[in-house]
């Protein structure tokens, strides 16, 4: 799969020449402005952004750092927690006017900032997308952060359950395998291990090489140990890729092919790996995507923005497989892509 | 060399095969008789405490394998064991859908699980059956099924063998199941509503019916069925509700209901909106306080388990001899003895102290606080050794899964290090470090959301039960309350001059607010602390409640976890001091002790009830 990467200060050079909407996802995390603020010259149709029901008062913080041309045209969604039905339909909504800019322009969705499950309820809404929406480009945006709180990053688990389009198809003939891509987050994914109370327990790390620094490495592999400590010998490893999607879709694929079992996911790493998730159980509608709702979040000190984004082709890792799928072209004037950081 | 399975894993009940369950699991019915009784009961304890294992253990293939010398009609009753599962119930379309559309559709996925397993153990023991007999009740179900609009391939369920033909049930249960999910994601990418035109089959029209027809089958004596509704938290509030109407209809005894919880149950409003009560609609059996109540008999049966465990490993040792004492603490502690044996003797040691008349009894008092002192002089307070079986036991606190996890995390140190070769024993060293690292991680969950997020996240208590915790300022409270009871229980082992040295657990008198009853039962249903009655002193006097802090926070805190504890007495004022403040909860109390204001009768040693 081609991924590109590009710092920001790139960014405007590839999307100069067309109209673009994006949608975004408002965060106490700074991430969610840097990236939108380096497109805030270009031709933009609609620029949308989904906002909590409360917004505390780091994320109102970002909001002033947010570019004065994007401010006089957003457009502010509000998403109930919980990612319901309403949820769903709102973001639906959202995204199919993001369409109306026409096979001209490109959608873009800065994916950096929304909570898992809603990112996967883009997913699966851009899976089930009118096939005529597939002619025009849309992109995911994903920009890295340099650094994560070493403290914590999130803690107090509200609940635990399947994530909206992804419920699987359970079967109570099969045992249940909970298969955690761990990230950061040691007891969100304890938790949900512990509620699933599975026969079998795959616990995945990151790929080294493809971490953006050894701290991060370092931490990923700390509270994978941790983990795998809890649930004995007998939990299976693998590891996952960080960066393709693709790939963690493949890796997916020959992990839960035991028909024996029921799979429930946990993409519990960077929003990549979680869209890796997301195609493969989008492709394979017996997987269940499993979600914990927190209480808390670090606010203060969550994560530091990188320089880099990923960007993503929907018409490539999406659209392609499915029918009617056709990979839009980009317009002449856009640059090449190639991976530059 | 194969690989040495762990001897500790704690294994899902479900997973295993009856024959398995029979032979090699140790019986625990008889700790809990009224489960056996002819009603309906909920059983409630915290994860670990072994009521999935139970309830499997109750089940008739496995009852009928291990009294293979009698057949199944000499049963006392018939158990089909039903797990709730997560994944089955736990899925935000269909909790959408009941919400919306109504029980009906609950109360089918109910329907089709028991059903799911009530053939499950026809086919366990269709040898035994009257083939003519299955066939009436496979063409009853097919019926019953129809007639509450459902479709069945007659081919499948009326050729091939009697197993064939009950998988094929099976089939048709997972697959009803099945399109209800399917039907459930179609609203949500659909513009318009589609139908459902699938099969809705309730307790009345369906499974009553079904149930009755499976008495008539051959061998089936006219005994009760126990449906044996395994966690029932994992159940999304509004199907909880089904649950309740249906244990409202009293069906017993021909059908009695056992549900399973682990104290997250959130309602016993029927779908009428009455509530069922206990004891007249149903028994409520808490396990955690049946072990809390005898130590010994919990005791006796983790020496059970980790025996057979033990064995089927291959491993011959016994359990003290698995997990030894650490040598060099034992040894302090034998000396120990002797001095306060022979200050007793001397006269040197106050022998009126009130509650304590016996050598035996001041040794057994006093010896731990004294190593802790000595330690904690020494700044070597972190080298107190809890390692040993008797204290991984008493560490365990009445739940079998907190013996077996923490053994299962050192078995696999051990073994790993150990080249291959099986372990005969766990280093104390080991034993000591697993169980710090256990003990602080219980400790360090609990954490104090920030007040601003209590307040920007709602979490509706309409939505699904699913162990929530609605009340996130509950959480804070708890941490206080703990944190109090643990900091006052260590300097009250601190202090040479305290009576009573050792002390686990609070007895409350007065009546406690609502808030304050909401965070001790938040503490109970988190494992932080169990709840038993302390007998009544006076003959007119309620039992009042005893709360005793779990033992695997002992580590944490470094408190003495062994053997006989003292309570202390308190009011339901200084329980709410505590809540708010433990700096103000513990300066309160030392002070009242050092003016002498508390009486020695606020603690008292319980010898009966403390293990």
């Amino acid at each position: 799969m081609m991924t590109t990467v590009l710092s920001t200060s790139r960014l405007l050079d590839r999307y100069r020449s067309r109209r673009i909407s994006i949608l975004t996802r408002s965060s106490f995390e700074e991430r969610w402005v840097k990236c939108i603020n380096s497109l805030s010259s270009l031709n933009i149709s609609t620029f949308t952004v989904f906002c909590s029901e409360v917004k505390s008062l780091e994320t109102l913080k970002t909001f002033e750092d947010l570019d004065h041309r994007l401010l006089a045209i957003m457009s502010e969604i509000t998403l109930p927690a919980g990612g319901n039905a309403e949820a769903y339909g709102i973001i639906r909504g959202a995204v199919e006017r993001a369409f109306e800019v026409g096979v001209d322009g490109t959608v873009l969705i800065d994916v950096s900032s929304f909570k898992r499950d809603e990112l996967l309820i883009v997913l699966s809404i851009l899976g089930e997308i009118h096939p005529s929406y597939r002619k025009i480009n849309c992109e995911l945006l994903y920009l890295e952060a340099s650094e994560m709180s070493d403290d914590w990053l999130s803690r107090n688990t509200l609940n635990v359950r399947t994530v909206l389009g992804y419920s699987g198809d359970p079967r109570q003939s099969k045992k249940t395998c909970v298969v955690v891509m761990v990230g950061h987050e040691l007891i969100r994914a304890k938790d949900i291990i512990d509620a699933y109370e599975p026969s079998k327990v795959m616990i995945g790390k990151g790929i080294k090489a493809e971490s953006i620094n050894p701290e991060l490495y370092s931490r990923n592999e700390q509270f994978y140990r941790e983990l795998k400590s809890y649930y004995g010998s007998s939990c299976e490893e693998f590891e996952f890729s960080l960066l393709d999607p693709i790939k963690v879709k493949n890796t997916l694929k020959s992990l839960c092919g035991n028909s024996q079992y029921n799979y429930v996911v946990a993409p519990l790493n960077n929003k990549i790996s979680c869209i890796g998730a997301g195609l493969f159980a989008l492709e394979n509608q017996d997987i269940q995507i499993g979600y914990s709702d927190v209480l808390e979040y670090n606010r203060k000190s969550y994560s530091v923005p990188g320089s880099n984004v990923h960007i993503l082709s929907v018409n490539e890792i999406l659209w392609v497989d499915q029918k009617g799928g056709v990979v839009a072209t980009p317009s002449e004037e856009a640059p090449s892509l190639e991976l530059e950081i | 060399m194969k690989k040495l399975e762990n001897p500790f894993t704690v294994k899902k009940p479900d997973d295993m095969e009856p024959s398995f369950v029979a032979q090699y699991f140790v019986d625990t019915h008889t700790d809990f008789k009224k489960l056996a009784e002819s009603n309906n009961s909920f059983l409630n304890g915290p994860r670990g405490t072994g009521k999935s294992m139970l309830l499997r253990s109750m089940e008739m293939t496995v009852a009928s394998e291990r009294n293979q010398s009698q057949g199944i009609e000499e049963l006392d009753y018939l158990g089909i064991h039903v797990p709730l599962r997560r994944e089955d119930f736990g899925i935000t379309e269909i909790v959408t859908l009941i919400n919306t559309s109504g029980t009906a559709i609950g109360e089918h996925l109910l329907c089709m699980c028991i059903s799911y397993h009530l053939v499950r153990n026809l086919i366990e023991l269709s040898e035994k059956l009257d083939q003519q007999k299955v066939d009436g009740f496979i063409k009853e179900f097919s019926e019953l099924f129809e007639a509450c609009g459902g479709v069945i391939d007659s081919e499948l369920v009326s050729s091939g063998s009697v197993e064939n033909k009950l998988h094929n049930l099976q089939v048709v249960c997972e697959k009803s199941n099945s399109n209800i999910r399917q039907y459930a994601k179609r609203i949500l990418f659909s513009d318009v509503m589609p139908s459902y035109t699938g099969a809705l089959c309730g307790l009345r029209d369906f499974l009553l019916p079904l149930i009755r027809e499976m008495k008539f089958i051959g061998y089936f004596p006219k005994k009760p069925i126990y449906l044996m509704l395994d966690d029932a938290d994992n159940l999304p509030r509004c199907m909880q509700r089904v649950i309740n109407s249906w244990i409202s209809m009293r069906l017993y005894p021909n059908i009695c209901l056992k549900v399973s919880t682990q104290l997250g149950y959130a309602t016993y409003l029927t779908l009428d909106n009455r509530r069922i009560e206990s004891p007249h609609d149903f028994t409520s059996i808490d396990v955690g306080s049946v072990y809390t109540n005898s130590s010994d008999r919990y005791s006796k049966r983790v020496q059970q388990i980790v025996q057979r465990r033990l064995e089927l490993s291959g491993i011959i040792a016994a359990p003290q001899e698995f997990f030894p004492e650490d040598e060099s603490q034992k040894r302090r502690l034998e000396e120990i003895k002797e001095e306060i044996r022979s200050e007793y003797e001397n006269g040197e040691r106050d022998s009126l102290r009130k509650g304590s008349s016996r050598v035996t009894d001041e040794v057994t008092r006093y010896a731990v606080p004294r190593l802790m002192r000595e330690l904690h002089k020494s700044k070597s307070s972190h080298t107190f050794s809890y390692a040993g079986y008797s204290s991984l036991v008493n560490l365990s606190s009445g739940i079998i899964r907190w013996f077996l996890e923490p053994a299962a995390q050192m078995f696999d140190e051990v073994y790993a290090s150990s080249q291959g070769e099986v372990p005969r024993s766990i280093l104390p060293r080991v034993q000591n470090e697993v169980i710090y690292r256990w003990s602080k991680e219980f400790s360090e969950e609990l954490v104090i959301p920030e007040v601003s997020d209590i307040q920007n996240n709602f979490v509706s208590k309409d939505e699904s039960s699913l162990h929530q915790i609605y009340d996130y300022r509950l959480l804070q409270k708890l941490h206080n309350l703990i944190t109090a009871l643990g900091i006052f229980f260590r300097n009250r082992l601190l202090d040479e001059n305290a009576s009573e040295q050792r002390a686990f657990s609070v007895v409350v008198r007065q009546k406690v607010s609502a808030e304050l009853q909401e965070v001790l039962s938040l503490g109970i249903r988190l494992g932080y602390l169990q709840r038993t009655d302390n007998s009544a002193k006076e003959l007119n006097e309620a039992r009042r409640p005893r709360y005793i802090l779990a033992r695997r926070l002992g580590p944490a805190f470094k408190l003495d976890i062994s053997g006989y504890a003292a309570h202390l007495s308190v009011t339901a004022e200084q329980l709410e001091i505590a809540i708010k403040s433990p700096e103000q909860f513990v300066k309160s109390r030392t002070r009242a002790i050092q003016d002498s204001s508390e009486s020695h009768d606020q603690y008292e040693l319980d010898l009966a009830s403390e293990g």
